[in-house]
């Protein structure tokens, strides 16, 4: 599925993101560093039908899915925000075996989202996928 | 790529023919993106996060904006939750910048909420647009007076 298409590629990113350390397919779990990401799904498109070679339909997925960043440091979040959205934007490529077309940012640029009770620092990006369906 | 393009006729009338659909196309532009922004708030305000603290205030804030034509010629409508109408409550009850409220409601997944979600704007807008050209299909007149 995308979340572990592309944390995959994320953690072998050079990012300092290692999944299921410190970076995550779901909400960032209890006792988590307090630098990392998390990689959610949120409601995407409707795909489209496009033809493909042989004119049989092939199916083009476009679900959206959200990365959310923290860090102590505001800066640090910040910066890493930013590096996983300069790894996502425009990508195209094969992920996992799955053919994504285009990884795209929806509307702004990673922002400040909250700060939490343990003063970590959330900065948030949003993503568009154009891919084959996944297996 | 170029493209050449003959008229036989009365050009003067196609110009105006094209000039009157221009004018019919941004009414009827508007019109629907009207229509389908009040859907997207129908939609919307169902799962729009009501939090115990609150009164619904925020679910109550969604609504859609003007529509309006810029310069470039987009037309576009604001779907729109917080800001204005909750300020005043947020400002009373003090733990809430009311326009960080709306955004970190929307934005942030990892909440959890006894009624509604996030992307509870996001997600209306996206069921409505696929609708979007059909509507204004059929809201075209086929020759504008």
């Amino acid at each position: 599925m995308l979340a572990d298409e592309v944390c995959t590629y994320l953690a072998a990113a050079g990012l300092g993101l290692t999944q299921g350390t410190n970076l995550f397919t779901a909400p960032f779990p209890d006792g988590a560093p307090d630098t990392g990401a998390c990689l959610i799904d949120t409601p995407g498109e409707k795909g489209e039908d496009v033809f493909g070679g042989s004119l049989s339909p092939e199916a083009v997925e476009l679900p959206h899915f959200q990365v959310l960043v923290r860090a102590k440091d505001p800066a640090a979040a910040r910066q890493l925000a930013w590096n996983v959205m300069k790894m996502l934007r425009n990508f195209q490529g094969t992920l996992s075996g799955v053919r994504y077309l285009r990884i795209e940012r929806v509307s702004a640029l990673p922002f400040f989202l909250k700060s939490d009770e343990n003063h970590r620092y959330y900065y948030v990006g949003n993503y568009r996928a154009w891919k084959e369906e996944s297996a | 790529m170029r493209v050449r393009l003959e008229v036989a006729g009365d050009a003067r009338a196609l110009i105006d023919s094209l000039r009157r659909h221009g004018v019919a196309c941004d009414a009827a532009c508007k019109r629907v993106l009207s229509d389908a922004g009040d859907e997207a708030v129908r939609r919307a305000k169902p799962r729009t996060p009501v939090e115990l603290e609150d009164g619904g205030q925020l679910r109550d804030s969604v609504r859609r904006g003007r529509v309006t034509r810029i310069k470039s010629g987009t037309i576009s409508c604001p779907v729109i939750a917080g800001g204005k109408p909750v300020e005043d409550w947020v400002r009373e009850h003090g733990h809430h910048k009311y326009n960080v409220y709306a955004v970190v409601q929307h934005e942030d997944t990892t909440l959890r909420h006894s009624v509604g979600q996030a992307k509870f704007i996001e997600s209306a807008v996206f069921e409505v647009a696929p609708t979007i050209p059909d509507r204004l299909l059929a809201a075209l007149p086929t020759e504008p007076s």
